[in-house]
């Protein structure tokens, strides 16, 4: 490919390597920690593993690539997904014939590495977190399980991931520090104390972890080196006797440069990597912990800004080359293949000034011009945040790739003090994953979430008895069927109690997840790099951090409250539609031109969340609270051993689950026919927020925001040309800052919408009703166009792009 | 009567606006792309691609209004005597009754629900039509309110009304935005049954009143896209000393869909106008010292 995008020759070589290597698996870790685990089989876990990630990170294959100026890798080559062995084998010996036959996402091992994976497999059956995870589940909720009403899959077959860690302290005190640290609570320890010798394998495993990192460290330094004695170019050897150098210093030392500061940055986030597969960690505000060091270099004249980009564009290339291989009911949900590295930038300092420097510029530029879907990037809008910096961020926006996404500093650091996190920390948060927050270093695994809460299958079951239409089983009897409510209060109470009922259950199901998870593989370095674990001698997953909140993700938000005000309003109300009629073609996913009519009825004459209409959006809200209440009574299994929090929250960061999601649920009174799709995230459901987004931001503001900590997602969809003149990327940005400063919403990502999509909207329209375009002088409604005007405008979007 | 509200508009007057589209308009100009706007009655829109063959339109008809033909439901538009017979019948929404009697409270809050993006936009709302000034009661009502609640309007008009119509409403509009076809009196009246006279008296007494305004000219090929006409446009409204803007707008059919919908012929060419074609005037009028833009 042509190098477009105006990169420097070294980075587009990178760029298009990473981009044309098809994905493979890598079994180099596999073998190796099973080696370790057949070994040292009697050992404690954690030293067992601190051990295994020692040998791995000594004796797996390592490689500096052409030009490359930030070095480091997960595997043995690039797009090579690691195997986790423990966490779960069997799903891999299933499917392993069909990874290059999937429909998306697809991995081509050669038959070698699938022989290798066959061999290491058969030692592992019946030790891996799934199935420990499976033998420790009660019956009913396996059930609820396998009925798909809930899922958990992911968090057992993958480590935990969906953290930061903390960057600013290892930056600032350098890895021997760490070493001093371990020795300094260790010698302190009573060993005749069961706690103080079970903290002395946290520590004799952190110790182990630390130094392997650094040996994982000195390896590039070596390699580096040997390379550049063997270059013949002067400027190439230049460059890896600079890496050489840089690695030996911060092998041990704190970085004392820019470039120093972002390898050891990168190295943190291909190690961690190493040690657990679970995705989503993110490297926290880095323009905030890595600016003192530009800024010196700057200062000092050893960096241009020019120079700082191209290596903050080879980073991005790096963690792009990071893949990870999930099982295909787990990949549905992850539709992509994301990792979700988020980085962060913009937001406030501790004492509410506009934390935007010089990096976060440089940072949002670096991405917006290797255009890729790593890193995922947010920007913490704040009120003061300068219009200078909003454009900018809405400049690379509309290159339309659907980045940064922003977060807003105005309710979730509220939202953060009122759940007691100290208002330093509260100042300091970071988008996790994609929208989710946490204080970075400070927080436990997953503020995202773990189980995935199906509510168009928890609605079902309250229409009819408590029966879960999908798996025919009653999981908790219900208080009546839809043709038995006499009144809309009455069906609204069953819907509390079911979802309560799930709620509990989906709790119940994390604790079990927790417990295997926290009794098998604890992650060593990842604890070593959050507070207070070092303090304290305990693991993320024991309590060593020092805040514990996780949310649940709820899928089918927007269906849920049409769901009801259709039922409310047209059943119930008008009587337009019986309760007979409609449950009869619940079931029958509206049968025939009658089933028809009703479903258009639904669909055209009850209000749709996303429109502004109280009438809809205060009763999604009522229903929705009626879970948030209830999981506010829950807490995780950290509760009672040291972290602030412990409790749970909603969220609706549901990433590509409402696909997968929807094909598991049948009709809904929405007007959904059975098995489509769900609406994503707090989206609106697709094609019925025909207001515009101004109308959107006002329903979502009605949501109990605060209260939906794991996230409140919400994807818009423009047209290129709606955002195309500067006058309207004002516009875009006084609205953007009416939802934030004003309405207080929580996050909003823009997709900017292509030629395929105006195709698929011209021939499905009623799914894209929201879509709106640029015409000539005013925006309108795409599908409110006649056939040959939109023929029109996709020809002419074509054009622009 | 009304026809429309449309939230979140960006380019009918400044910021973010939200327009109530009026019904009825003294012209009939042939590229109008809301020919649903011109009649002061109501309409029907049947798109017949919606249909699911329901029969209901069928079953309420009472004289054969909808009939049932071998491609599927046809509308004979003669004989609907009663429009408001089939409003909201259709599951579909392949039949929609156009237009409603303005409810001042209900609209009012409605328009109000935009008001924090009003705020920050430097939007409000915006009159559009239709013709707004043919209506000047239902204005002056509408306008009152929003006044009251301190919402900055704006109004799109042709003009094409008595000026008392206007003059009672000056106080309330803190924008115009007229758009402009002609100024061939003959050419005008012929192709859109405009009276050029009354227009040019209202200009001239917008401009007596010392009442800043945006002048907007569609620029329709076979009509007045062409050098003669442009310039004696512009030569014209280089006469006045109250235009603070032109804008140039380009042809386009987006509206065509409509006039099906509307069982009626759309007479014009379906090809746009690219905004290139409109650059010899932008510098014409820029050239007379008019701030003058392509699109709106
Ligand atoms: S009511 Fe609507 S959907 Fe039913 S037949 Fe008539 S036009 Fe078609």
């Amino acid at each position: 490919m042509k190098n477009e995008l105006g990169l420097s020759e070294r980075v587009h070589y990178l760029r298009e390597k990473v981009l044309s290597t098809k994905p493979t698996i890598c079994v180099e870790r596999a073998k190796i920690y099973t080696e370790v685990y057949q070994k040292y089989e009697a050992f404690p876990v954690p030293v067992k593993r601190a051990i295994a990630l020692k040998e791995t990170l000594e004796r797996m294959t390592i490689y500096i690539d052409r030009g490359e100026l930030v070095v480091g890798n997960l595997s043995s080559r690039i797009n090579a997904a690691p195997f986790f062995p423990e966490y779960s084998v069997t799903w891999m010996l299933d499917e392993l014939d069909e990874l290059d036959k999937r429909p998306g996402d697809a991995f081509y091992p050669s038959e070698e590495i699938k022989a290798e994976i066959r061999a290491i497999s058969p030692y592992w059956i019946g030790k891996t977190t799934i199935d420990k995870g499976y033998a420790l589940m009660p019956k009913e909720l396996k059930e609820i399980l396998d009925a798909g009403i809930i899922k958990a899959e992911g968090n057992l077959t993958s480590g935990d991931g969906h953290i930061a860690v903390n960057h600013q302290k290892i930056l600032t005190v350098g890895l021997n520090a760490y070493l001093d640290e371990i020795q300094f609570y260790r010698s302190k320890l009573k060993l005749w104390d069961w706690a103080d010798l079970k903290k002395e394998q946290f520590y004799k495993s952190v110790e182990i972890g630390i130094k392997a990192l650094q040996t994982y460290i000195r390896r590039y330094e070596a390699l580096a080196l040997e390379l550049a004695e063997k270059e013949n170019d002067e400027t190439r050897r230049q460059e890896l006797l600079l890496i050489s150098k840089n690695c030996g210093h911060i092998a041990e030392k704190p970085p004392e440069t820019f470039y120093q500061a972002l390898q050891m940055t990168l190295f943190l986030q291909l190690v961690l990597q190493i040690e657990s597969n679970g995705h989503s960690l993110s490297f926290g505000r880095m323009d905030q912990y890595l600016y003192p060091f530009y800024e010196r270099d700057l200062k000092a004249g050893i960096i241009t800004p020019e120079f700082a980009m191209e290596l903050l564009e080879c980073t991005w290339i790096k963690i792009l080359g990071v893949k990870k291989v999930r099982s295909w009911s787990h990949t549905r949900f992850s539709a992509g293949g994301p990792l979700y590295q988020n980085v962060t930038i913009g937001g406030q300092t501790v004492d509410g000034r506009d934390a935007v420097n010089e990096l976060s510029y440089l940072i949002l530029w670096s991405v917006g011009k290797t255009r890729l879907t790593q890193p995922n990037l947010s920007v913490r809008f704040h009120k003061n945040m300068s219009d200078h910096f909003m454009m900018e961020c809405i400049k690379v926006i509309e290159m339309g790739f659907g980045m940064p996404a922003f977060n807003n500093d105005e309710i979730v650091i509220p939202g953060l003090i009122k759940l007691g996190v100290e208002k330093e920390d509260a100042y300091n948060y970071s988008a996790i994953g994609c929208i989710e927050i946490a204080v970075p270093g400070k927080w436990g695994y997953r503020c995202t979430g773990m189980s995935f809460l199906n509510f168009g299958r928890v609605l079902l079951a309250a229409l009819n008895d408590g029966l879960d239409t999908g798996s025919g089983k009653t999981f908790h009897p219900g208080k009546g069927k839809l043709v038995d409510f006499e009144s809309f209060d009455q069906l609204m109470e069953a819907w509390k109690d079911q979802v309560k009922f799930y709620a509990k259950a989906a709790v119940t199901i994390d604790t079990v997840v927790d417990t295997v998870l926290e009794e098998n593989v604890p992650d060593i370095l990842c604890s070593a790099f959050v507070d207070d674990c070092i303090e304290k001698g305990k693991f993320i997953k024991e309590g060593g951090s020092k805040y514990d909140f996780i949310s649940g993700l709820q899928v089918g938000i927007a269906n849920l409250g049409n769901s009801l005000a259709a039922i409310k309003k047209l059943v119930f109300e008008e009587k337009r539609i019986s309760k007979e009629e409609l449950a009869k073609n619940l079931e029958n996913n509206f049968e025939g031109v009658e089933g028809e009519k009703l479903r258009q009825v639904l669909l055209n004459y009850a209000p749709k969340f996303g429109n502004d209409d109280d009438y809809v959006d205060l009763l999604l809200k009522e229903a929705y609270m009626y879970f948030i209440e209830e999981m506010d009574k829950y807490h995780t299994t950290r509760f009672g051993r040291g972290p602030i929090g412990c409790g749970y929250y909603a969220g609706t960061s549901s990433i590509s689950a409402n696909v997968p999601s929807g094909s598991v649920v049948g009709a809904t009174p929405d007007g959904r026919k059975a098995y489509t799709p769900l609406a994503e995230g707090c989206s609106p459901s697709s094609g019925t927020d025909i207001l515009g987004p101004t109308a959107v931001f006002k329903s979502i503001a009605k949501l109990p925001t605060d209260k939906i900590m794991g996230g409140v997602l919400l994807n818009q969809k423009l047209s290129p040309a709606v955002i195309k003149e500067e006058a309207d990327k004002r516009k875009l940005m006084a609205m953007l800052r009416t939802f934030f400063a004003d309405l207080k919403g929580w996050h909003v990502q823009y997709n900017i919408v292509s030629r395929e999509t105006l195709l698929a909207a011209k021939k499905e329209p009623e799914k894209y009703r929201d879509l709106i375009v640029r015409v000539a002088g005013y925006s309108a409604f795409f599908t409110n166009l006649s056939p040959d005007t939109q023929d029109d405008i996709i020809a002419r979007t074509e054009h622009t792009l | 009567m009304i026809f429309n509200v449309q939230r979140f508009s960006t380019h009918d007057g400044n910021g973010i606006r939200t327009i109530v589209f009026f019904k009825g308009c003294p012209l009939r100009c042939p590229w109008c792309s809301n020919p649903e706007s011109q009649s002061f009655d109501y309409d029907i829109f049947f798109d017949k691609q919606k249909c699911i063959g329901c029969m209901e339109c069928v079953k309420v008809s009472r004289n054969k209004e909808f009939i049932r033909t071998d491609e599927g439901i046809s509308i004979n538009r003669d004989n609907i005597t009663d429009p408001l017979l089939f409003k909201d019948i259709c599951p579909a929404k392949a039949i929609q009754v156009i237009g409603e009697e303005i409810d001042v409270e209900k609209l009012v809050k409605e328009l109000e629900k935009e008001r924090v993006f009003y705020d920050n936009s430097g939007g409000g709302v915006t009159f559009s039509g239709g013709e707004p000034f043919a209506q000047p009661e239902q204005l002056i009502m509408l306008a009152k309110e929003l006044k009251k609640k301190g919402i900055s309007i704006a109004v799109e008009t042709c003009l094409d009304v008595p000026w008392e119509n206007i003059e009672v409403a000056i106080k309330y509009v803190d924008e115009f935005l007229i758009d402009l076809k002609h100024v061939n009196g003959k050419k005008l009246n012929e192709v859109t049954c405009g009276n050029f006279a009354q227009i040019e008296y209202n200009l001239r007494k917008l401009e007596a009143e010392k009442v800043p305004v945006t002048i907007r000219i569609p620029v329709i090929p076979g009509f007045n896209h062409n050098a003669d006409d442009m310039h004696a446009i512009i030569d014209y409204l280089d006469s006045f000393n109250n235009i603070s803007e032109l804008h140039l707008l380009p042809y386009h059919s987006f509206g065509k869909g409509k006039y099906q919908q509307l069982g009626r012929d759309y007479k014009l060419r379906t090809e746009a106008l690219d905004k290139s074609e409109l650059e010899p005037f932008l510098v014409y009028a820029n050239n007379k010292g008019l701030k003058t833009v392509i699109g709106g």
